[in-house]
């Protein structure tokens, strides 16, 4: 997306050729700005100084470049540290030249050991993310500090962000950008990264500045969006006078250079998505079904591929059934139109990572596709073809995100209009997992004989229409195991049958199992009784049995909701000396209304034994201080897997 | 471990969820049938398969040019024949090339199905990159990515390359077998009659692939060809597909070229000699850094093992592990003092270092070159470079006995040596004309134990207790890997991981370890916790199963697996629980003792009371680590056996 946006700067009439200021830059140059010492290793790492430099200037052939100097010091107190952070990768993508980079080790009694010119490798595309210079720090032993600092010179990024917290902590943390007064940037910080202040000299040249201290390690848990909460800052160029004095890199700009990319076609790209279409024989019915049958043949004939670096016309597209992620959204595009169908294009950003801040006008959160349908209020992942219209990626969910239509205000002049508005969530109740279960006792194998059906709807259901048609049978045999599983231990699929497996039903239509299971660990003997471990039938539940200080919010991806049905039927001449210990009711309440719930209720009727559960969970964001009550429910689940019957002899 | 990648091979096919992964070959077209008709035929043929490799072909040919130097020719072919609808996914491809490969050309297409007719689209766009393997900084491996076009049931993907080398030491590696079904697979190899050449199956069900010698005027061209219709996929504690998998192994053993023959690598001593050359300009002599540090780490030792002991310590702990595959440079060890400098090196760096510094002290020491238990090949087999990936030093003890010193291990004291090289053969090199086979012995069960012992009680339906987990051997050193890695306030989160209790919501209060830096002791754990939940209570009577420990428990062994199980190493796992039982408490019946006694495998749990305690002992031996064809049965009937008995509880009842 974001090469869609790119645009380069030349300038119509340079300023004056101001001397680099950091160019020569050297260990020494900035002097250190917090005292580090103190500041304890988390798993024997600790970043004693991270400086990152941005001095933006004029070329002399009238282009906006910059140097970029980059210093980090870390403390390594133990071989994994050492290991971990002695393997340097800078990424050379933009680079025009490497001015310097230098490196050494520190070890604890203070000698030096420099690295060598030569010990600096260079790999090409590695992992296709882009040319790297690399090299390993030599010396390095257990308690010294590894340093090093580079200078590039570079093309001028216009936007972008960057992350400062990990998952060790770090001392003394600097960002200085340093451009032209005729330039205006805006950086914006998040998650508590001090905020940037603007200086200027007399010579022109404007400074913003931030810097921390201390930035704590930050360590994954679950039920989080990681990155999404790590200090980072978002940085854009907003004005450049040289050229104007209208904001740049701004919602409207991107509307502007997105028309010509996404909606006009050429004269053969018309006539190839009009044969197309003939051939396409999209059915005269409702307006929903004819969308998802487009975008169905779309997904299932046209490999739609991240590493595409070709730009293929609509035409050629349509012959190698091939495309880049853009371009499908391109295609798409075309046949709505073709068909008259009204449409809005929806760029957001992935909140896992970087959720959309719709105070922050800019280019850098305008990373991901949606089309919205607006007659039948439904979204489409135009270049994922794990998704299906109905079904919007859970990283979109909630997110804020830029909305925009063609217009026309004459046949000269169109383009995009746009607004900024919120994607809808879906509810729990659409992500349902269903299972009916009767239950026998095998005495001879001391085993649970049991009948399952399992039918999963919505997001539950697109986990496994998604790729169960590719997937051969032995690694299906593989997998149903896992996913029916009684506990980690012994569950044999003796046999099973599937509907509505195939990607085509993904958001339409809910995926249901038929399993016969044989589970052969969940029975015990004890003297003369038998203890039957009921609350494995369920499967295992997720947990969030460690007891640590929970750091990050709480943030379910998906809301789901369950509803489980299980017949044991009491074997002859025993009777069930425990039912009530099955009865469970752990609640959280938001506003005074049941945000997540975990119940489960037994009662004997005949000879069998009749459990109700349900389990759901409406709401997908928590702070921090109610991490106990949200953490009291997915342990209950997980509580009801330690259930057992007990059966006494009559 | 560290690599030495030594062949030219086609990759066992492999097939992911998102990707195929494969290699070069190729072959005029061999069908020209109808498309619904290859469809129909397939599709009866091989149920079940989303897609399948229809031909796997390699041409290889080797010539000795006019003026004296040789060339190895690769021609390769493949066709992946895609068998369902909805699959786009097979788009993404990738092939990978050594860096000993000249690539002359590469090309890749699509067959298309179009009004029953095949239609042949060409891929137009390949993008280079390198790869970095697992744990590898630097690797000269490469890659092209590209996409096929028009991916659809019944499309046929074809690769084909061509690939030239100028080195014969490389062998030639042919796998007729993946993790996909393979229609067809298929090697020739054409040379002169002025050269001899040697080769050997390796795998399973090497009787499927056929061998035949044709002959035309002096060239001479031998032919593999084989099918498999089953998929050779590594399972669960599984030795590598390399084990199984069909596959074939060529030398040039050697040429005539003006009236005289010139070796290549047709014995062990060839092989040898090529090893050798790598290694005679390295540490010609013994630089004073090396000596300083040797001799400062053991002055004031008598011992020669003592003073071994501490040189092999010194270079685990400070000379970092970064793998580094860089053409020969994978191959050539670095000087000891620039390993020294660097303070980081690969196997053959530590090596460098391990040697200069044993040799500078007095001591008698060498280099040796060996495979990781990923490959299944031995010397004495069939030597081949593709038998090696592994360096290793060898001190020549007091009593002349080699002592296998691996660098690239933390936490394997002397004489303990890593799982990964245990019962390889390896080659010790003695000068330059002679060297030693060494077979690098099996650790014994009883070298490799790990005991968890608890004793707890019940309170107020809470069973609690507290435990001492001790370890030696490989068990020792990879669970002590995984606590210096972490902050001792730490230790408490993983011990979920490392010494599993039989409930998820086991919650371990306090941990404390044995020292980190003593590898020459049992390591130990000493714990504290609690395991809510666990205790079933009913009408004043309590259902506790004393297995808290459930080793192998949710290990399982599918009825028809045929490839071998693999462990690490011969085993014991012992298990003790200690139950404090209140006063006025009735004991129920306690569980028979259950006992497994098969040759190799051994199990035996028992129950016992004293006074007012109630005690659980449980033992597990394995005497072997691989076990095959009958074995594997047994192995399962042991996992069956010891669910059963952990499958028991007893009944406390107050009175």
């Amino acid at each position: 997306m974001k090469r869609l946006l790119t645009i380069t700067l030349i300038l119509l009439s340079a300023g004056l050729l101001a001397q680099s200021e950091y160019e020569t830059y050297a260990w020494n140059t900035v002097p250190p700005r917090n005292q580090t010492d103190t500041i304890k290793s988390v798993d024997g790492t600790v970043v004693l100084l991270e400086r990152r430099i941005t001095e933006v200037y004029v070329s002399p052939n009238d282009i906006l470049e910059e140097i970029f100097v980059f210093h980090k010091k870390i403390k390594v107190e133990s071989h994994q540290a050492v290991n971990e952070q002695n393997k340097i990768y800078i990424p050379v993508h933009n680079v025009i030249d490497f001015i310097k980079i230098e490196a050494r080790f520190i070890s604890p009694g203070g000698k030096i050991s420099n690295l060598k010119a030569e010990s600096i490798k260079e790999v090409e595309n590695l992992e296709n993310k882009g040319n790297f210079r690399t090299f390993v720090i030599e010396g390095a032993e257990v308690g010294g500090q590894i340093e090093y600092f580079y200078i590039l010179r570079k093309k001028l990024n216009p936007y972008g962000s960057v992350y400062i917290q990990e998952d060790v902590p770090k001392g003394d943390v600097q960002v200085i950008y340093a451009y032209p007064s005729k330039l205006g940037f805006l950086i914006k910080s998040y998650n508590g990264f001090p905020d940037f202040v603007l200086s200027s000299d007399d010579k022109g040249k404007n400074y913003l500045k931030s810097n921390a201290g201390y930035i704590p390690s930050l360590r994954t848990e679950a039920y989080a969006y990681y990155k999404a909460n790590l200090m980072r800052y978002e940085f854009t160029l907003a004005y450049n006078n040289y050229v104007s004095s209208l904001r740049q890199y701004s919602w409207s700009k991107a509307c502007s250079n997105l028309y010509p990319n996404l909606i006009v076609l050429k004269k053969n790209e018309e006539s190839a998505v009009r044969s197309w279409i003939k051939k396409l024989n999209i059915p005269e019915r409702d307006l929903s079904t004819k969308v998802r049958y487009i975008e169905n043949r779309i997904k299932s004939e046209i490999s739609i591929s991240e590493d595409m670096n070709q730009d293929l016309d609509l035409a050629e597209i349509i012959k190698l059934k091939q495309s880049g992620k853009h371009d499908a959204l391109r295609l798409l595009l075309a046949i709505l139109q073709a068909e008259n169908i009204r449409f809005e294009i929806v760029l957001t950003s992935d909140m896992e990572v970087q959720p959309f801040d719709p105070e922050f006008n800019c280019f850098n959160f305008l990373d991901t596709y949606l089309v919205h349908i607006p007659e039948i209020n439904a979204y489409i992942a135009p270049s994922d073809p794990l998704y299906r219209m109905g079904i919007i990626p859970s990283i979109c969910q909630g997110e804020f995100a830029l909305f925009m239509h063609p217009i026309s205000y004459n046949e000269e002049l169109n383009t995009l209009a746009y607004d900024i508005r919120q994607i809808p969530s879906a509810t729990c109740y659409e992500n349902t997992d269903t299972m009916f279960q009767v239950i026998n006792v095998d005495f001879d194998q001391a085993e649970l004989k049991v009948k399952s059906r399992r039918a999963f709807y919505g997001d539950v259901a697109r986990n496994f229409q998604s790729f169960w048609h590719y997937t051969d049978d032995k690694r299906k045999a593989e997998i149903l195991p896992l996913m029916f599983n009684m506990g980690s231990e012994n569950t044999h699929i003796n046999s099973y049958s599937v509907i509505n497996e195939k990607p085509e039903n993904i958001g339409l239509n809910p995926i249901i199992w038929d399993l016969d299971i044989t589970a052969s660990a969940l029975v015990e003997n004890a003297g003369d009784d038998i203890v039957v471990k009921i609350g494995e039938t369920i499967g295992t539940q997720s947990e969030l049995y460690q007891a640590t200080t929970r750091k990050l919010p709480i943030k379910i991806d998906v809301l789901r909701n369950y509803y489980r049905n299980i017949v044991f039927n009491i074997p002859a001449g025993y009777k069930v000396a425990n039912p009530t210990d099955l009865n469970m009711h752990v609640e959280m309440l938001n506003n005074g209304k049941t945000s997540c719930i975990f119940t489960s209720e037994s009662k004997i009727v005949g000879n069998q034994l009749i459990i109700i559960s349900k389990e759901y969970y409406s709401e997908s964001e928590y702070p921090v201080s109610r991490y106990e009550e949200f953490r009291s429910v997915i342990n209950a689940a997980a509580d009801y897997n330690k259930k057992t019957l007990i059966l006494k002899k009559i | 471990m560290t690599t030495m990648r030594f062949m030219i091979s086609n990759k066992p096919l492999f097939l992911c969820f998102v990707k195929v992964v494969i290699v070069f070959f190729c072959f005029t077209l061999a069908s020209s049938a109808q498309p619904s008709a290859d469809l129909a035929r397939l599709l009866a043929k091989y149920p079940g398969n989303f897609v399948i490799a229809e031909s796997v072909t390699r041409d290889v040919n080797f010539e000795i040019t006019r003026n004296g130097e040789t060339e190895l020719s690769f021609s390769d072919y493949q066709a992946i024949f895609v068998l369902a609808d909805n699959a786009t996914v097979l788009s993404e491809s990738k092939e990978y090339f050594n860096s000993q490969l000249k690539v002359r050309e590469l090309e890749a297409y699509s067959l298309v199905p179009i009004d029953n007719a095949y239609k042949k689209q060409t891929v137009t766009d390949f993008t280079k990159a390198r790869e970095a393997g697992d744990g590898v900084y630097y690797d000269d491996l490469y890659t092209y990515l590209f996409n096929f076009p028009s991916v659809c049931k019944g499309s046929r993907l074809v690769t084909t390359s061509k690939t030239v080398s100028s080195d014969p030491f490389y062998p030639v590696v042919f796998y007729f077998g993946g993790n996909i079904p393979v229609e067809q697979a298929k090697l020739t190899l054409t040379f002169p009659d002025n050269v001899v050449v040697s080769h050997r199956m390796f795998g399973y069900d090497t009787t499927s692939v056929s061998f035949s010698k044709t002959k035309k005027g002096r060239y001479n061209t031998y032919t593999w060809s084989g099918s498999s219709s089953k998929s050779y996929l590594a399972d669960e504690q599984s030795p590598s597909s390399r084990y199984f998998t069909p596959h074939v192994i060529i030398n040039i053993d050697g040429y005539s070229y003006k009236g005289k023959y010139n070796k290549i690598l047709g014995s062990l001593k060839d092989l040898y000699d090529w090893d050798y050359s790598k290694i005679t300009s390295i540490n010609t002599e013994i630089s004073p850094e090396v000596k300083y540090i040797a001799d400062s780490i053991t002055a004031n030792l008598e011992s020669s093992r003592e003073k071994v002991r501490q040189i092999y310590s010194w270079v685990q702990q400070n000379i970092k592990y970064v793998a580094i595959e860089d053409g020969d440079n994978g191959l050539v060890p670095r000087q000891a003092s620039l390993v020294l400098q660097r303070r980081y090196g690969d196997c053959k760096d530590k090596s460098s270092l391990l040697t200069a510094m044993i040799r500078s002290v007095g001591l008698n020491s060498n280099f040796a070159w060996v495979g990781t238990r990923k490959l299944p090949y031995k010397y004495t087999d069939f030597p081949a470079l593709s038998n090696s990936n592994h360096m290793i030093a060898v001190w020549w003890d007091e009593h002349n006995k080699p002592v296998i010193l691996d660098g690239t291990t933390l936490y394997h004291s002397l004489g303990e040596i890593p799982s990964a090289i245990q019962g390889k053969q390896c080659i010790i090199e003695q000068g330059p004309d002679n060297f030693m086979l060494y077979e690098i012995p099996v650790s014994k069960a009883d070298e490799n134990i790990s005991t968890d012992s608890v004793w707890i009680s019940i309170e107020n339906g809470l069973l609690k207790g507290h435990g001492k987990a001790t370890f030696t051997g490989e068990p020792k050193s990879e669970i002590m890997a995984s606590f210096e890695a972490i902050d001792s306030a730490r230790y408490v989160n993983i011990l979920n991981k490392l010494i599993p209790k039989a409930s998820n919501k086991c919650k371990y209060t306090t941990a404390q370890v044995s020292a980190l830096d003593n590898l020459d002791q049992p390591f130990t754990i000493t714990y504290d916790f609690e395991l809510p939940d666990y205790v079933t209570t009913n009408s004043g009577s309590s259902y506790v199963n004393m297995n808290i420990q459930r080793f192998m428990n949710d290990s399982q062994l599918k009825a028809d697996r045929w490839i071998p199980v693999e462990l690490e190493t011969p085993f014991i796992n012992r298990f003790v629980s200690v139950l404090q039982v209140p006063d006025n408490t009735a004991i129920g019946i306690l569980p028979e003792i259950s006992i497994f006694n098969q040759p190799g495998l051994n199990f035996r749990q028992q129950y016992n009371r004293k006074g007012n305690t109630v005690i659980l002992t449980s033992e597990i031996t394995t005497l072997n680590r691989s076990f095959s064809g009958e074995e594997i049965s047994r192995f399962r009937d042991m996992l069956i056996a010891l669910n059963k008995a952990y499958n028991k509880s007893i009944v406390l009842s107050g009175n």
